[in-house]
């Protein structure tokens, strides 16, 4: 199991349990794009 | 050279699923995310050094999640609107709604919870009302379990002396 420690803080969080969690809070497919689109735009704009 | 869109398709609905751990405001955890994406790009160069960029990305968003809490935490603060906080602590508890006695609870919760600071606040919101664990608090608030045990005594103590004062039997 990989353990992380990439922070101030001294606990670690385990990607692996994170990934094989249930997804309970689901993102719709017209979500998942919308939000590429204003990252990419914010991006866009913080390159300016 | 990280491939932004691929790390975007691969993660994008697993890291939406952790933010939502730390907060129920889908579009803080949007924003928050797209903070994160932003720095990540802008400071690509520095990321190329980072071994797991994966890692990274869900440790970028718990921190930024927490950031944003402390910020809303303290507006809260300044705007003394605990209304509004207590009736978020209860929203979960939709049956109390129907129950006559709400309203005077909400009020005796109101007055209890006057006195915690916005970290205490958020631990009492965590475990008693969203259920939360000792070992998943720490990792939604960044602090180890000692430092969870203690700011949970230390919220109950401060409330207790809080009903104490206002004489309030809940």
């Amino acid at each position: 199991m990989e353990e992380l420690n990439l922070t101030s803080n001294s606990d670690s969080i385990s990607l692996d349990d994170v990934k094989k969690e249930n997804i309970r809070y689901p993102l719709t497919a017209q979500e998942v794009y919308q939000l590429k689109i204003r990252i990419s735009k914010a991006i866009t704009k913080a390159l300016k | 050279m990280i491939d932004f869109n691929d790390l975007y398709d691969r993660e994008i609905k697993n890291l939406f699923n952790f933010g939502m751990k730390f907060s129920p405001d889908r579009e803080m955890v949007k924003d928050c995310i797209q903070d994160v994406f932003v720095k990540l790009y802008t400071k690509r160069d520095i990321m190329e050094k980072v071994d797991n960029i994966e890692s990274y990305l869900y440790i970028s968003l718990r921190n930024r999640i927490n950031d944003e809490f402390r910020r809303n935490a303290h507006v809260q603060d300044c705007e003394i609107d605990n209304d509004q906080f207590i009736t978020d602590l209860i929203v979960d508890n939709d049956h109390l709604e129907r129950d006559e006695e709400f309203s005077k609870k909400k009020v005796c919760t109101m007055k209890m919870m006057e006195c915690l600071s916005p970290r205490q606040r958020q631990i009492v919101e965590l475990y008693f009302i969203k259920r939360q664990k000792y070992e998943e608090i720490c990792e939604i608030m960044g602090i180890n379990y000692q430092s969870v045990r203690n700011l949970m005594y230390r919220s109950l103590m401060r409330m207790r002396t809080n009903a104490i004062k206002f004489n309030i039997a809940y």
